[in-house]
């Protein structure tokens, strides 16, 4: 066990906090609930902070607390509904499925199914392999694989709808 | 195949610009600012309070489980009683070969 101190821990939250802002946004899909989940996450870090083995796997243990906390936060989410936050949801459906000028890969992934976002977000942007992704989102790994695969296909068709990407 | 397509989107990754927005990197900061130096002071979960929900719903469960038994069996009021019954019997013959 390696003991990290309050400025060593800021360091490495700060260092990996636009990965943990990815995984949060693309699991949530909504700002403030993906500034609550990382911050809570950081709490519960800092409190869990001395039971990490190695400094070099800070970010995989971060990211798996943060899908911790978004998953709580979907549970909760998925409990109540209100009407209000019903007709909030279809308008940003709506808003979202309307063609953008500056398209880019962000916004094909916000795009994908719930499932396929953090597998995307976690592969591409994160460059993590299929072993740790499935440590992170609790998932088993040919189940990672075949997500990634049918995101992958999405992601294809969506971006050569939108971008013009060479179709091999 | 993919590995074609994985570059691609590597490339359009690495132009994309994306950020964290600033006013979640300002709570990240003040969170960060306003950490304990140990852990004193951390919000702590009430362990307890599962359990001791836990057992009354089982106690609430048992006596209205017994209470229907009872109530829809009535041989089973006259079996129990016997039983307590034997088992006094049981009970007072030892104390009297005891003494």
């Amino acid at each position: 066990m390696q003991q990290i101190n309050k400025t060593q821990f800021s360091k490495l939250v700060e260092t990996h906090q636009l990965s943990m802002y990815r995984l949060a946004k693309s699991l949530l899909n909504n700002e403030d609930d993906a500034e609550d989940a990382v911050s809570s996450a950081i709490l519960k870090a800092y409190d869990g902070r001395n039971t990490i083995r190695d400094v070099k796997n800070f970010k995989s243990w971060i990211l798996k607390i943060v899908s911790n906390e978004a998953y709580s936060i979907l549970r909760k989410k998925k409990k109540i509904i209100y009407m209000d936050d019903m007709n909030e949801v279809i308008e940003e459906t709506q808003s979202t499925n309307e063609p953008e000028i500056n398209y880019d890969v962000w916004d094909a992934v916000q795009m994908l199914d719930e499932k396929f976002r953090a597998i995307v977000v976690l592969h591409y942007y994160d460059d993590l392999s299929i072993k740790s992704i499935s440590e992170i989102l609790d998932l088993n790994q040919n189940t990672v694989k075949v997500r990634l695969f049918r995101a992958r296909q999405q992601l294809k068709s969506d971006l050569m709808e939108q971008e013009g990407l060479e179709n091999e | 195949m993919n590995n074609s397509f994985d570059n691609q989107i590597s490339d359009m990754i690495v132009n994309e610009n994306f950020d964290v927005p600033e006013k979640f990197k300002v709570e990240i900061r003040f969170i960060l600012e306003n950490l304990p130096e140990s852990n004193e002071g951390l919000k702590k979960e009430k362990k307890g309070f599962n359990k001791v929900k836990i057992i009354l719903i089982a106690s609430i469960v048992t006596l209205l489980l017994t209470a229907t038994a009872f109530a829809t069996v009535p041989e089973l009021l006259k079996m129990t009683q016997n039983l307590i019954e034997n088992f006094t019997k049981i009970n007072n013959m030892k104390n009297t070969t005891l003494l």
